[in-house]
């Protein structure tokens, strides 16, 4: 193997340096300085990002196991930034609250690493390297959701999310030797070919799928979503919602659109009922939540619903139409959480009655909060309202018009609930609404990289046509 | 065009960063936006009278039909003129009405933005970008209604307003997408030429239900209509724009737009004579019961958008004539009255129409405004509200068998509406006026003019219509597909039938004006009522849905792990156990290959069975664990039996080392709570039950699948040859994957050593806390 060929994994090879780096600074670095170790990492993770656009060949590693193609670059990608946004946002809590207890290092470390566990779970060629990416990107979120260890609900969180994670990749690993036993092979390149539907088959295939409904949180695996969020400190329950769920659901993507195909007439109405299960039950739970980190637990169990209406086509449409959606998504859900993040950072306060008449005292935070929440909702013209509707588009021009209909109808209940959160902001005027406060540049960096995502995948066109092309590669 | 429509988006925004210094005297500029608007589309009026249809094209989304390509018809150009001209005398008038108003400048912003999306709206062709336009001004309007958010009922409007006309607009996505999908094009005039496609595909029904949905929700037609009312908490410049003259029209303007692609079949039109008639009746019958000026205003708006969905049903030539005469006249009295009405209570500070009486002593010009706008909205001569009227008879005349319901279907509206009329644009200025409002006096020019503009406007294309006719009427007729040659209008007809019927009209509206005297105990009275008016019915709903959603978390979101854990297992035996025996093969268990079972056997089984029962029953961890490891240990027996007595010693181990393990850690662990009731340990029971056969089942079949050897077959030839070691088993964990176990034991100890540490951390006594 040339030495140049490591360099398809440059994404992983530079982020584990970092995660390195990072460890040896910690080490030598004098206790009074601790609080640089932020900058350290986020510059680090910037230079990451940014090399990270840098083209990338095609090709495979290892015999097969380890892959990378347009698409997945480019999803790596759109994940940094992702990863670089969250990160800015929770500078200021970790500055704040982490650093006394010379923890800050720790929350780099232990978030890249499952960072690196998605990288390689999204580029993963066989089997095994998958489900080594599925567990290297799950185990560090649990030290994580612990990460406020004088909280008991962060303790809690930590703990419910391990036990289901344990129980999810356990049944998906069960399911992974049952594929092997029928294919006899782990390679999805092999079992592409050999794969048919018989009875074993289908068990393996439901067990592995239950794994990855766990990290997307497809009814009925997501239970834990909420009580994790609520739990886990803002930035985890942030990265669990959009990083790690966005990973996931490109993978899933990946594996049904090429190695499971042959499975379609299998998969096709399982997804076709799991979506309106989790459409129906995400929004209807939402419905009622005051805490807005439950709230927005909810919301992105529901929008995991639409992402598997993208699913069920099965075309390069549908491909082009979940990426899309994914990465809008991603920064949707950044916004919002970022907002929560800045504010309860400055004020503790989470709950949507603290809301009220925040467009009063901080009109900003309030106008970036409204269009995450649009866009969450769909309401045109921010990006949300394309993605939902490419979706749309995908899966009725598959003739699944009254699947479509139906998520038209979890759109609307949907609207409403985002709405209750705009009316306690703009209409609301509130005993004590939270006072103005500045936020910190890094927060503003942070929110403004959302906000712009969201501005420019909406408006901005020729990206949707770019990914439609890069889609090719999966059909 | 994009450059007009986008310019109401850029005033907004320019008034983000300069809206300080439009907060005084400068507000009145603003005005000049939709003035220059209303020029620029006026300038067009001659090109597109001519049968001119002028189109621009910009590219968006092109891979997905999504374009913005705005069409200017004479469709388009009537609501375009509506919106801007209407729009310049709001501006103006806001002006003076919020002058010193502390977000002035927000308002302006707000009100750009809705002009934007408005113009927007008529002039997309495409049915995507219309949607979005669509739900731009339900935001706009939003903010608008929410606008004087001091008061409860304000907020509250606010919001049900969005939600009922956001709803709709997704009903309008899902239709856009139905009908895209069946035209296989989202431009409106290219569905024009498919049309006989469209109608006789069997998802039309589909389409048009779901469009219904959106016009209905938009223009508030029954039994949508109830956020109109509650919308009239906003500023009145605001419910005189949005909520009369154009948003509300949105609804209506779907409808025209898609006559030539939909119309035609009896399910169009029956339709909307059915939620048009009742929509028009029933809300004027409400005006009866208002005594608040806005409220009167509101019902009879809804009343009128009501006409028009009704004439838009019957379809003719005549009446959509007749419709489109109606929204231009509808717009310039309308919006009159509410001027009027915003003037009164920015003067007096009250809109009570009982208390109000006899102010066109203190302000005169204001009640010549109030005059004209009632005489126009009674349909007398010589406005041009006579006109509109005597079309809509004309139109119900010709409907065939139906002809005289529907006459007396409109002619009792319009005595309705005549009342409404009178009741907001006469009343408040005849009769003696009381003393504490004498001291009333004008107010400044910007805000009478503009009614007065609008009302004079009324009265004189009411004597010229053809100023209207051919330019601008004409045009809207071929635009929803008529030739536009039967029709012309006229002010004198000569005596007929038509002209009887209007005078029947005057009479008995000006009888019932006088007869009845808006009155605090009627309005009481009919709020008994309110409990089966659709409003609640909905908002019922609304709370059944939330109540639902309450019930549903409750139940199963109740925080208990346990729960979540076994919910999952539920499913997965559901899932697996349907696809196992759903497969493409039959399910199938070679009985034949199993072997006799003997006594031995036997008498192991019974003793795990006993022990596992003894676990389900157990009173403590510890001899739930020790009951545990006695099932271990059986089955250690079993492989001693199948001579594989190194698997047992194996098994052996691990068993000890799990039960010492656990021991330990439980030992630390608070006291064995009986935290399950009866009901629970039975459910837990049936799905453990479930749960192990299937796994039982799964096993079996195992046995009778094909399955691949290859790596079974590679370690048996191999593990002599290659490691020299007989055991296969051992030689695989310590030779061919020697570097695996390694590993494997340096991981294991390092977790021995977490859990040792872990177990020696006594929690001190001040952070007891933390455990409870």
């Amino acid at each position: 193997m040339e030495l140049n060929s490591f360099l398809l994994m440059r994404h992983e090879i530079l982020l584990f340096s970092i995660i390195l780096l990072l460890l040896i600074a910690e080490l030598f670095l004098p206790r009074n300085k601790k609080s640089s170790m932020i900058h350290l990492a986020l510059v680090f993770f910037g230079i990451h990002t940014a090399v990270g656009f840098l083209p990338l060949a095609e090709g495979s590693l290892f015999g097969g196991m380890f892959r990378s193609n347009e698409m997945i670059h480019f999803f790596k990608g759109v994940l940094n930034i992702g990863v670089f946004t969250l990160l800015l946002q929770s500078a200021q809590w970790l500055e704040k609250n982490m650093l006394k207890q010379d923890r800050g290092t720790e929350f780099f470390l232990l978030l890249f690493a499952s960072l690196l566990g998605m990288y390689f779970m999204i580029s993963a060629g066989d089997f095994l390297m998958f489900y080594i990416g599925l567990e290297l990107s799950t185990l560090p979120v649990a030290a994580l959701a612990a990460f406020e260890i004088m909280k008991r609900e962060s303790g809690e969180a930590a703990v419910k999310f391990i036990l289901s994670a344990a129980l999810a990749s356990g049944v998906s690993l069960f399911g992974i030797s049952m594929l092997y036993a029928t294919n006899g092979s782990i390679y999805f390149e092999d079992i592409m070919s050999t794969l048919t539907a018989t009875n074993l088959t289908l068990l393996g295939f439901i067990l592995f799928f239950a794994g990855l409904a766990f990290k997307i949180s497809l009814v009925p695996f997501h239970f834990w979503t909420a009580d994790v969020y609520q739990g886990a400190p803002i930035s985890i329950a942030s990265y669990l919602s959009v990083i790690s769920k966005g990973a996931a659901a490109f993978i899933l993507m990946i594996l049904l659109f090429t190695v499971l195909k042959p499975l379609m007439h299998v998969w096709e109405p399982l997804l076709y009922i799991l979506a309106l299960a989790t459409m129906f039950t995400g929004n209807l739970f939402a419905l009622r939540q005051q805490n807005m980190k439950r709230f927005l637990a909810y919301s992105s169990i529901a929008q995991a619903g639409f992402i598997l209406l993208g699913l069920v086509t099965g075309t390069q449409l549908g491909t082009a139409t979940v990426v899309y959606f994914v990465t809008i998504y991603i920064f949707s859900n950044l916004a919002a959480f970022g907002v929560v993040q800045a504010i309860s950072s400055q004020t503790g306060k989470e709950n949507m009655k603290d809301y009220e008449g925040l467009y009063r005292t901080n009109p900003k935070l309030s106008l970036v909060m409204m269009l995450a929440l649009f866009s969450l909702a769909g309401i045109p013209p921010v990006a949300g309202f394309f993605g939902k509707f490419f979706l749309f588009t995908a899966a009725a021009s598959k003739g699944y018009y009254l699947l479509v209909f139906l998520a038209v109808v979890n759109v609307t209940i949907s609207l409403y609930y985002y709405l209750l959160v705009i009316r306690a902001m703009f209409l609301r005027k509130g005993e004590n609404p939270i006072p103005f406060f500045k936020s910190k540049i890094y927060m503003k960096l942070g929110l403004f990289i959302a906000v712009m995502g969201m501005l420019a995948l909406g408006l901005y066109s020729p990206l949707y046509d770019y990914i439609y092309e890069l889609s090719a590669a999966f059909n | 065009m994009l450059t007009a429509i986008l310019s109401g988006f850029f005033f907004s925004l320019f008034l983000v960063f300069a809206g300080k210094f439009f907060k005084g005297k400068l507000a009145v500029l603003s005005a000049l936006v939709p003035l220059g608007l209303f020029v620029y589309f006026a300038s067009f009026i001659k090109r597109v009278s001519e049968g001119e249809i002028i189109t621009q094209q910009y590219e968006w989304v092109p891979s997905f039909g999504v374009n913005l390509n705005f069409t200017l018809d004479g469709l388009s150009l009537l609501f375009s003129l509506l919106i801007t001209g209407i729009g310049f005398l709001v501006f103006a008038y806001t002006a003076e009405y919020l002058k010193g108003h502390k977000y002035l400048d927000r308002f302006y912003g707000y009100l750009g933005m809705f002009m934007g999306a408005m113009l927007g709206l008529v002039l997309s062709d495409n049915l995507i970008s219309l949607f979005v336009f669509w739900e731009l001004t339900s935001i706009s309007s939003f903010f608008l209604i929410g606008f004087n958010n001091t008061s409860q009922a304000s907020r509250r409007s606010a919001i049900l307003a969005l939600a009922v006309t956001g709803s709709g607009g997704f009903l309008f996505l899902a239709g856009s997408l139905l009908l895209g999908g069946v035209a296989g094009t989202y431009s409106i005039t290219e569905m024009v030429n498919l049309s006989p496609e469209i109608i006789g595909s069997p998802f039309y029904l589909w389409i048009v239900i779901l469009l219904f949905g959106a016009a209905f929700t938009k223009s508030a037609q029954f039994p949508f209509h109830f956020w109109l009312p509650g919308a009239m908490k906003a500023p009145t410049p605001v419910s005189t724009y949005l909520h009369s003259a154009t948003m509300v029209k949105a609804g209506i303007y779907l409808l025209l737009r898609f006559t030539p692609v939909l119309g035609g079949e009896e399910i169009w039109n029956t339709t909307l004579i059915i939620i048009g008639g009742i929509t028009m009746f029933y809300s004027a019958v409400h005006t009866l019961f208002r005594t608040d000026l806005k409220g009167v205003l509101a019902y009879s708006t809804i009343s009128v958008l009501g006409i028009l969905v009704f004439l838009i049903g019957l379809g003719t030539e005549y009446a959509l004539t007749a419709a489109a005469v109606y929204i231009v006249v509808h717009a310039l009295y309308k919006a009159t009255l509410f001027l009027v009405t915003g003037i009164i209570d920015h003067e007096t500070g009250t809109r009570d129409v009982t208390v109000l009486s006899g102010l066109r002593k203190v302000m005169m010009p204001v009640a010549i405004a109030g005059f004209l706008a009632a005489i126009s909205s009674a349909g007398m001569p010589p406005t041009i509200g006579f006109v509109g009227k005597d079309l809509v008879y004309e139109s119900t005349l010709h409907m065939g068998d139906w002809s005289t319901v529907l006459t007396i279907l409109a002619i009792s509206t319009n005595v309705l509406v005549l009342y409404a009329g009178f009741v907001a644009g006469i009343k408040p200025f005849t009769g003696r006026l009381p003393e504490r409002h004498s001291k009333v006096h004008m107010p400044g020019f910007l805000m009478w003019l503009p009614p007065m503009i609008l009302a004079l406007l009324g009265l004189i294309i009411g004597i010229y219509p053809a100023f209207i006719d051919g330019p601008i009427v004409k045009g809207v007729v071929k635009a929803v597909g008529m030739a536009g040659e039967e029709v012309h209008l006229k002010l004198w007809h000569g005596f007929n039938f038509i002209l009887l019927l209007s005078a029947i009209t005057l009479t008995l509206g000006i009888l019932l004006y006088f007869l009845l005297k808006p009155s605090k105990k009627r309005e009481k009275a009919i709020a008994k009522f309110d409990f089966i008016a659709p409003k609640e019915l909905i908002l019922k709903f609304g709370s059944g849905v939330w109540h639902f959603s309450n019930l549903w978390t409750r139940v199963f979101q109740n925080g208990f792990l346990r729960n979540y854990v076994s919910t999952i297992i539920l499913f997965l035996v559901v899932l697996v156990g349907y696809s196992l025996f759903n497969g493409e093969q039959e399910f199938y268990i070679d009985f034949s290959s199993f072997s006799r079972m003997t006594y031995y056997e036997m008498i192991l089984m019974g003793i795990m069975f006993l022990s596992v029962l003894f676990v389900v029953g157990a009173r403590s961890r510890l001899t739930a664990v020790v009951a545990m490891g006695v099932v271990g240990y059986a089955i250690c027996l079993m492989f001693v039996i199948y001579s594989a007595p190194d698997l047992a010693m194996t098994q052996f181990s691990i068993d000890t080392l799990t039960v010492i393990l656990f021991v330990l850690v439980l030992s630390s662990l608070p006291k064995y709570l009986s935290i399950s009731d009866y009901k629970m340990r039975i459910i837990d029971g049936v799905l453990s039950i479930g749960f192990g056969l299937l796994i039982t089942l799964i096993s079996l079949e195992v046995l009778s699948e094909p399955v691949n050897k290859d790596v079974s077959n590679f370690y048996a030839d191999n593990a002599y040859i290659l490691a020299k070691g007989k055991n296969v088993v051992n030689v695989i964990l310590v030779d061919f994957r020697g570097s695996d176990t390694l590993i494997e034991i340096s991981v294991l100890t390092v977790a021995a050593l977490g859990v040792f540490s872990l177990l020696k951390l006594r929690l001190k006594r001040d952070d007891r806390e933390l455990k409870d």
